[in-house]
């Protein structure tokens, strides 16, 4: 009898050792802080979205009364986003009478708080794109290409085969040596370059950069989108067995040879 | 000499996985080596009646790693070659019966007592093919020339890379040498264009395959069939990698194709196989 009565404590202690250490994980990833013009809202960068709305939720339920009626700036120079997430997030604030204020509204008001930030948001916050890699779950970890947004360059350089499943996901330009197959998704918010053939789905410019480009080896994408525009290659498109590249012209993706003078678009 | 556990997979079903694995165990088992063929397609077993063996399951692969039996208990001795033997599938059970530490497990214990353990994997990408590939020393991955096969094929590459295995090895399954010729068919370059791994063989289509697998005799036996003889090829090129790829398989020479006719066999077979 002793020794079970020992063991059930012992387990009712690391149980809530457990939820402790659980609370504290939850609460790290989102960071809420009252400021002269109400409060803000900072998502960890890394942190899946789903689990931040838990955090979040978390923390409101902790205190509802407190945070009734405010209204929340969300900051989006770390993490910004997605139209989903931001309907998800607006949902659950609405239970709380709480509403959103997006962060360019509230910009001016900010450049004044980042002088007396508080000690755990560093001070130095610079605009910097957010790199997801993301891959299937089956996938191993050390295969996962994690990079931090904060030593990496701006361009995602990728030399091997993305086969299909595979899916990249970059806040700028991507370029991979080697080929996209069928199946394969690459989304970036800039332009995509592909030294190989180019078989899958690219997104270039994603959601709305209409300037960004796509070019390749050999273009025979199953579709290819640029900014807010989708396009498939015509029934019966008889693949160019040369480079080309990809553009949005007077509101219309295009598709041109890539050669002397042609690649060489005038970016700003 | 060191045994190498070899998982024969695909993505897509009905290439070939089962006939592929079938016939390389009996074609490896006929060069002396000493084979174990292991159905992982739990609740969906056919690698028994392909080699003519269901008629003596008693137990199954399940039962082994639920400890039902011992190993030695449930591996089935072929009826033809002596060094050949099955680890059935269960019928009655499903993926989920077994995980991927006593899969390992169950190929750690098969190596100690064979030269070859062949892995016929279930079709799609889920936990039976995880546990397939997890103990496995080499992939091959059986495709057919058509775009869908040819998408899954890729779609387990990057699954078994991801898997830290090496890089799978392809063999091109029911090519069709009439269709590739007038351009009905993709044809080996435009598939391993996409695929960029290397190939282990070429079997091209036919017919005596049907027959063979409803007789529960593989091919391999069969001298006249060239499926049969390119199934020997690629079991000699698993035992050497050094042998090389015939481009006869696909275009045969008039005189190859009078010769088998009249029944002397695949004579490039079997020249390898003295060398």
């Amino acid at each position: 009898m002793g020794i079970e009565d020992t063991s059930e404590s012992t387990i009712s202690e690391a149980q809530s050792n457990l939820e402790r250490e659980e609370k504290q994980s939850v609460q790290g990833n989102i960071a809420i802080k009252g400021t002269r013009n109400g409060l803000l809202l900072t998502l960890e960068p890394e942190t899946p979205f789903s689990e931040l709305l838990n955090a979040l939720s978390y923390r409101l339920s902790e205190a509802p009364g407190f945070f009734r009626g405010a209204s929340l700036a969300l900051d989006t120079r770390r993490r910004d986003l997605r139209t989903s997430e931001r309907t998800q997030l607006e949902e659950l604030l609405a239970n709380y009478q709480m509403s959103v204020i997006s962060l360019e509204q509230t910009l001016k008001a900010k450049q004044e708080e980042l002088v007396s930030v508080p000690p755990d948001i560093p001070s130095d916050i610079v605009l910097m794109p957010t790199i997801t890699a993301e891959f299937q779950s089956e996938q191993a970890p050390e295969q996962i290409e994690r990079l931090d947004p904060r030593d990496s360059d701006d361009t995602l350089f990728l030399r091997r085969t993305i086969r299909s499943g595979q899916a990249i996901q970059h806040a700028s330009n991507i370029v991979i040596l080697g080929d996209v197959n069928p199946g394969a998704e690459i989304i970036a918010s800039g332009d995509v370059l592909v030294w190989g053939v180019l078989r899958g789905m690219v997104h270039a410019g994603y959601p709305n950069n209409e300037s960004a480009i796509v070019c390749s080896l050999l273009l025979t994408p199953v579709q290819l989108r640029i900014a807010h525009l989708l396009s498939r290659p015509p029934d019966g498109y008889q693949v160019q067995a040369r480079p080309e590249f990809a553009s949005i012209k007077s509101g219309q993706i295009v598709v041109e040879a890539w050669l002397n003078g042609h690649g060489r678009t005038t970016r700003k | 000499m060191d045994s190498r556990v070899i998982t024969i997979t695909s993505g897509k079903g009905g290439v070939g996985k089962t006939t592929t694995t079938a016939n390389l165990g009996t074609a490896l088992a006929m060069q002396g080596k000493k084979v174990a063929v292991v159905d992982s397609d739990i609740g969906l077993r056919n690698l028994d009646a392909v080699l003519g063996l269901e008629n003596r399951i008693v137990y199954d692969l399940v039962d082994v790693v639920e400890g039902q039996c011992h190993l030695r208990q449930a591996l089935i001795k072929d009826k033809r070659l002596p060094e050949l033997y099955l680890l059935p599938a269960a019928q009655t059970r499903d993926k989920n019966a077994i995980n991927s530490v006593q899969m390992e497990q169950l190929c750690q214990q098969l190596r100690q007592d064979f030269d070859y353990v062949l892995i016929d994997s279930p079709a799609g990408i889920e936990q039976g093919f995880r546990n397939a590939i997890i103990g496995a020393d080499e992939i091959i991955i059986v495709a057919n020339p058509e775009m869908a096969s040819v998408r899954d094929a890729d779609r387990i590459i990057g699954l078994v890379e991801a898997a830290g295995k090496p890089e799978p090895r392809l063999i091109l399954n029911r090519l069709r040498a009439e269709m590739v010729k007038r351009g009905d068919m993709m044809d080996v370059e435009d598939v391993l264009e996409v695929l960029g791994i290397d190939l282990v063989g070429i079997v091209p289509e036919d017919e005596m395959i049907i027959v063979a697998i409803n007789k529960g005799q593989p091919i391999v036996y069969e001298k006249r069939s060239r499926a049969g003889s390119a199934y020997l090829n690629a079991a000699q090129r698993i035992i050497d990698n050094e042998v090389p790829l015939e481009e006869t398989e696909e275009e045969l020479s008039f005189m190859e194709r009078l010769r088998r006719m009249f029944g002397f066999g695949p004579a490039m077979a079997e020249k390898r196989v003295r060398s």
